[in-house]
């Protein structure tokens, strides 16, 4: 029996250090879970201003940003103003590829195909797919370590998403480790780093913590676009009618 | 306790501007706050400001230089209800072939200014689109304006328009097959854009959306052809020399004459389902496509041809759709009538009585006029991402046909492939295309071939540079096109 008591034992602490890396995940997954838990806002409008900075030129672009969440399902609609009126529609839902549209200047409406979602938005270092919401269950986590940024310690998240598909190989997250608040997101292409999202300048409105500066910028230093909201109204009345593609061709 | 302050404040406030007001009564005097809430953006521009100023950056230092001219840009832009956009535009066309004046080789220089100025209230919007031409052709200088759109919109549940506007129904690249009520404009061959592939047409549109779908009823009065030039198609090349004289082809197409006095009316509706957008449509009004009726006239010199254009009533029913599949963009647009007018063939008996009229001492004769027969026309299109973010090739086929083309002149601008490809360099400043249309209507069939290179300055400045080829060989519908070879270069300045 004390053989057997010994056996188990050894199973036992043979299977702590088999699952240790789970724990670690656990861990990754509820850090997660908290950092999906911040509210978001059921709805909201934003006043835009999008700088895209290539080669040494600036690009001003501005926007108006219209959100609604039904459920776990999201519509955004991205209407720009300036340098010319077009207009971007972003339909989320879980368990299936973002859908999205562009108005181009002309006035035409063009569907997006799923594969051109890691190609530049609006011409910026932001892909397609970086303006479609994400959810926790698509993805796989696994805390790598902490780091600071810009003096809040983080934790270090490395994100991979499940199934095929994805536009990034993997990203790693830093999760501030006392608000839960993401602070900077590096994204890698076939493993190599090829981008840096940081968020800055926080503002708590309405309880809902809002980074309203998020600044995109390659790895390789050669050029970034910031993105920074201007104005917003959380929890406003958005009519459906106006998160459709027949809303966007008008 | 300043920042227990602030957070107090927060909760109780809704957006970020009253965040800003809030953060100056945490800091500033009553009168300030007042203040603030009397101008609330400025006050929030102003904290932004502030703020940023007040991070840990080295006065001198590069990182501290950049952030403030990042700031600098991304300052406040005022409020305006009234907004002006357009640009401003020169451009050359050198010909490479003989003109319609017989010049061997010709070379335009046009100017043009468009304006597009909007006006917005909680009520209503107000646009217009209008364009100032002037052109210095080798034999003749022109001045013009135009107003493309001129509109004004509103509504809640009911959304309606009114004004010179375009439709821009449909989801094709090149053909467009099911937009009736824009008017087409010919002039620009191988425009992409729909605000230069259409002109804007005085209608009323009101749109009721439900859900993803919506409902759209529109109006127009038909007072000039649906196309513009309007007697684009009509060559007659078989009947030049008879035993009466030489016939002198002629369009009643000025101004006067070409006036109708019509009414075209649509219904459409549409929407999204599982991924795929869809719209069907009805339509009763003028016919869209071209047909003319023929009249030969004695003159002192010879003979006229005179041609008329026809444009009936004609219903039309119509469908497009537009569906994603991976890579792939798919896209689909078809019609059917079963009254389009087709213009009679003329054939050798007609031709024999219609000069029999003539040399019997008739003024005129009637020799080819018009009938009504069932049509249909489609078009699949679809584009692939071949490599990298912006190397695509398009591709689109279209057919028009009468159901019987036995004793009728066939659709022309029909069995088209057209196929381009294009991609970008140096973050999107270069943008290069390549493209041919070929006309597969027969053994020898006839193709175009153009290219295109744009370079976007990324300050307002874009130059142009491109060439359009026709190899017509013995097809008749790219005949039309023969003296059309060009090199064109442009400049153009948004603002």
């Amino acid at each position: 029996m004390k053989t057997a008591n010994r056996i188990l034992i050894s199973i036992a602490a043979i299977a702590t250090l088999t699952v240790s890396p789970l724990i670690s995940q656990e861990s990754a997954d509820a850090i997660m879970k908290k950092n999906d838990g911040i509210p978001s806002g059921q709805s909201f409008k934003r006043e835009m201003t999008l700088l895209v900075i290539k080669q040494g030129v600036t690009e001003k672009k501005e926007f108006t940003g219209f959100s609604k969440k039904q459920g776990r399902s999201r519509r955004s609609l991205m209407q720009f103003t300036h340098p010319t009126e077009m207009g971007f529609l972003v339909w989320d839902n879980p368990g299936e590829e973002s859908q999205q549209w562009i108005k181009l200047s002309g006035g035409r409406v063009r569907r997006i195909a799923s594969t051109d979602k890691g190609k530049p938005w609006m011409n910026s270092h932001f892909y397609n797919d970086d303006v479609s919401e994400k959810y926790i269950e698509d993805y796989k986590y696994e805390l790598i370590g902490g780091e600071s940024v810009n003096g809040t310690p983080c934790y270090k998240i490395r994100s991979v998403k499940k199934g095929t598909g994805a536009t990034y190989s993997k990203t790693e997250v830093y999760i501030g480790k006392e608000d839960y608040l993401t602070y900077r997101v590096d994204y890698f292409e076939g493993g190599r780093h090829v981008k840096t999202l940081t968020l800055t300048r926080y503002e708590n409105i309405l309880n809902i913590p809002t980074a309203r500066m998020l600044t995109m910028e390659r790895a390789d230093g050669k050029g970034k676009s910031v993105l920074y909201i201007k104005s917003i109204r959380y929890n406003i009345s958005i009519d459906d009618r106006e998160l459709t593609r027949e809303a966007l061709a008008k | 306790m300043i920042i227990a302050l602030c957070k107090k404040d927060i909760r109780s406030d809704t957006t970020d501007n009253n965040i800003s007001t809030s953060r100056i009564r945490a800091f500033t005097a009553p009168g300030i706050f007042k203040q603030a809430v009397v101008a609330p953006l400025l006050v929030a521009t102003m904290i932004s400001f502030a703020d940023l100023h007040a991070q840990q950056q080295p006065e001198d230092s590069p990182a501290r230089q950049e952030q403030d001219d990042l700031m600098s840009l991304l300052k406040e832009s005022p409020k305006n209800s009234f907004d002006l956009k357009g640009f401003a535009e020169i451009s050359s066309d050198t010909g490479l072939s003989d003109n319609e004046y017989g010049e061997q080789s010709f070379y335009n220089m046009g100017a043009r200014t468009k304006f597009r100025p909007a006006y917005s209230s909680q009520k209503f919007k107000a646009y217009a689109d209008i364009d100032f031409f002037a052109k210095s052709y080798s034999h003749v200088k022109e001045y013009s304006f135009e107003t493309s759109e001129f509109y004004i919109e509103g509504g809640n549940s009911l959304l309606w328009k009114t004004g010179k506007q375009r439709f821009n129904w449909g989801v094709a690249d090149i053909f467009s097959i099911v937009n009736p009520m824009d008017q087409i404009d010919l002039r620009e061959s191988f425009a992409r854009d729909n605000d230069e592939k259409f002109c804007g047409v005085y209608a009323l549109r009101l749109t009721y959306i439900k859900g993803d779908y919506a409902i759209e009823a529109a109006a127009r009065p038909v007072t000039e052809p649906l196309m513009r030039p309007a007697g684009f198609y009509a060559i007659h090349a078989d009947l030049q020399d008879t035993p009466a004289g030489t016939v002198t082809p002629g369009y009643k197409d000025s101004d006067a004459e070409r006036k109708i006095k019509n009414a075209a009316f649509a219904l459409r509706g549409g929407g999204t389902t599982s991924g795929l957008d869809w719209h069907l449509f009805v339509y009763s009004g003028p016919q869209p496509r071209s047909a003319y009726s023929s009249t030969l006239e004695r003159t002192d010199t010879g003979l006229n041809l005179t041609m008329e254009p026809i444009f009936d009533r004609v219903t039309i029913i119509g469908v497009d759709a537009a569906f994603a599949m991976g890579k792939l963009n798919t896209r689909f647009e078809g019609i059917y009538s079963p009254d389009m007018v087709a213009s009679e063939k003329i054939d050798d008996q007609q031709k024999t009585v219609a000069m029999s009229q003539i040399m019997g001492g008739s003024d005129s004769a009637l020799l080819q006029d018009g009938t009504s027969r069932n049509y249909y026309s489609y078009g699949v299109g679809a584009d692939y991402n071949l490599w990298g973010n912006y190397g695509t090739v398009y591709c689109e086929w279209m057919q028009a046909r009468f159901v019987d083309e036995s004793d009728i002149e066939k659709e022309l601008q029909s069995d088209i492939l057209a196929l381009r490809i294009e991609d970008s360099f140096f973050s999107q400043a270069l943008n290069l295309s390549a493209g041919s249309m070929i006309r597969i209507d027969n053994m020898s069939a006839g193709y175009a071939l153009t290219t295109e290179a744009e370079y976007d300055f990324k300050n307002g400045l874009t130059a142009t540079a491109g060439a359009y080829y026709f190899v017509p060989n013995s097809d008749t519908y790219m005949q039309l096109f023969e003296d059309m070879n060009m090199i064109y270069l442009r400049m153009r300045f948004s603002f």
